[in-house]
């Protein structure tokens, strides 16, 4: 007999008061193995769909409709996904709004090893958000609290919700919704500690095609080694690690020219695996008005100081306080 | 779409934030969106309220001069976010200055009031607002930066105007009332501008996962070049 019936036949033998009480004590026991079988379950399912949407998210056709919002903006973007002659998915995007720019890409999956062990997707495909989950589900669980949340519609397809919530100031929330199927992220929320909603996006139309197209395997990047050629040099030279937030590390480098402009920088990618913050460090060859402070750009942080002869400017999807602990991580020689 | 049943339409429009509603109501919705301006103004209203965020500033802005309200809370702003600042260059540690309800209060200002800081790009520094109650200082301030119309504040200081103590990352002997008078909530400059747009594009091209989020961003960035 189990230990549940050997109470209730104890119960029986009670006095009126007594029995309520133990009774209830004894439904509560009985119920905490199907809690934990639970919690283990819902553990598994998170990771699983994240994973699924890393790996499958490239060979999805869709065409659809959605709507991006930050602060005031609002945009609707057409995304169309379909095969080109050499079998390669290539995604569209269209604007509404006629004075944007339409984009198209091919669709490629990609990674690059870090020697801590992390998985890079570069030049990833699709929807790949978020994109490190693949090999790093237990780390970022020191920083995020990973939640199944309750399922809906979007767009008229049922989804599978996902909370991560951070538990430091140093980085963002989110919470995701795939279509479990298929592994397409449907809608997307990025909170600050508030769960102030301070990006998303979200699918208001959408309609799926068969792909022919197998998942995308995963292929090391031969560019890798060009990828990383002297993080770990220029990481000793420019970064005071120990006062990196926790869980942020550096996982790229590159010198070179600032888009749209002639200033040489160089600039590090520093991420805890789901946010990422760019820092670029660039010498002053000449007056002119540079960044000083903080400055918000929709879901953007931005700051800036100068270091001696040198322009330090940090800027990514993170609440101020990771992006100023970055900016103060900084050093120059 | 005809506005001019508000109930109806805050019915559709709540189905549209929660993504609930049918193809043909999504195209309608999409279009309103796009083409009416009072109709879109409603959404983010109701976006902001859906997200439980606003509520409460939204109830009592109907009944509030706006401008006067500002003005009488900023004061209590940059000291708050000031000493955020000087607590992470001193100790490295800083509270999240968006958490402040008194911030979350003024950008519900801003938002519902369309008091815009600029056209299309939500730029603020996050450390004061004195421009609502101080137009000297901030004429003077944008009087200093080259380039930029009389009319027009700075939204980023020059090295010159910055603090000596931070310009040299120290922060040391840095006082609240130095970087109260340095950072202003103003507009952007637009050579600043253009090196902020600059970097971000930078880091989206660059970062890690080229992935649909950064697609977006970048998009939305290049509107306003």
């Amino acid at each position: 007999m189990s230990k549940s019936g050997t109470a209730l036949m104890t119960i029986k033998s009670m006095p009126g008061g007594s029995k309520l009480t133990a009774f209830a004590a004894v439904l509560l026991l009985s119920l905490l193995p199907f809690v934990q079988a639970y919690s283990v379950v819902t553990d598994e399912p998170i990771e699983d769909l994240l994973l699924s949407f890393v790996h499958n998210g490239s060979s999805q056709l869709f065409d659809g409709t959605f709507v991006y919002l930050y602060g005031d903006q609002i945009q609707t973007i057409k995304v169309h996904r379909m095969p080109n002659d050499k079998g390669q998915v290539v995604e569209s995007f269209s604007h509404s709004d006629h004075q944007q720019k339409n984009h198209s890409r091919v669709l490629v999956n990609q990674f690059c090893s870090l020697k801590n062990g992390w998985q890079f997707q570069f030049n990833a495909m699709s929807s790949s958000f978020p994109f490190r989950i693949n090999n790093r589900f237990k780390h970022l669980q020191k920083y995020y609290q990973f939640e199944s949340i309750a399922p809906k519609k979007v767009a008229d397809v049922e989804t599978q919700g996902i909370s991560i919530k951070a538990l430091d100031p140093y980085r963002y929330s989110y919470k995701l919704w795939f279509e479990p199927q298929t592994a397409t992220l449907m809608k997307y929320q990025l909170l600050d500690k508030n769960n102030k909603i301070i990006e998303q996006y979200l699918f208001t139309d959408i309609s799926f095609y068969p792909s022919t197209i197998p998942p995308v395997s995963q292929k090391r990047n031969p560019s890798c080694y060009k990828r990383f050629a002297g993080l770990q040099t220029a990481t000793l030279k420019y970064l005071n690690l120990s006062s990196l937030p926790s869980g942020y590390e550096p996982v790229s480098y590159r010198k070179g020219t600032i888009n749209g402009s002639e200033r040489m920088a160089e600039q590090f990618q520093i991420s805890d695996g789901l946010s990422d913050v760019s820092v670029f460090i660039e010498d002053i060859v000449k007056e002119g008005k540079r960044i000083s402070g903080v400055v918000k750009m929709g879901p953007m942080t931005v700051a800036g100081k100068t270091l001696g002869s040198h322009q330090v400017t940090v800027i990514g999807a993170v609440p101020v306080a990771g992006a100023l602990k970055i900016l103060n991580a900084v050093k120059v020689p | 779409m005809n506005i001019s049943d508000p109930e109806q339409h805050n019915e559709t429009l709540s189905a549209f934030i929660d993504a609930e509603q049918s193809e043909l109501e999504t195209a309608q919705m999409v279009s309103a969106l796009l083409n009416d301006k009072e109709f879109k103004a409603r959404y983010i209203r109701m976006q902001l309220m859906n997200d439980s965020l606003h509520n409460q500033v939204h109830s009592a802005l109907l009944k509030t001069d706006v401008l006067k309200s500002v003005a009488t809370q900023v004061n209590a702003l940059p000291a708050c976010h000031v000493n955020a600042l000087q607590g992470e260059l001193h100790t490295g540690v800083i509270e999240d200055v968006t958490k402040s309800s008194l911030f979350k209060t003024i950008m519900g200002h801003k938002l519902v009031s369309g008091l815009s800081v600029a056209a299309s790009v939500m730029f603020a520094t996050l450390f004061t607002l004195q421009q609502f109650n101080n137009e000297p200082q901030t004429a003077q301030l944008a009087g200093n930066n080259k380039g930029i119309a009389d009319d027009t504040p700075s939204l980023i200081q020059a090295p010159a105007q910055l603090p000596a103590a931070l310009v040299s990352g120290s922060g040391a002997n840095m006082s609240s009332s130095d970087i109260k008078q340095q950072y202003q909530w103003v507009e952007a400059d637009p050579e600043l501008a253009r090196q902020v747009r600059q970097y971000l594009s930078d880091h989206e091209i660059h970062r890690a996962a080229y992935t649909l989020q950064p697609q977006i961003r970048a998009a939305s960035y290049q509107v306003n070049e």
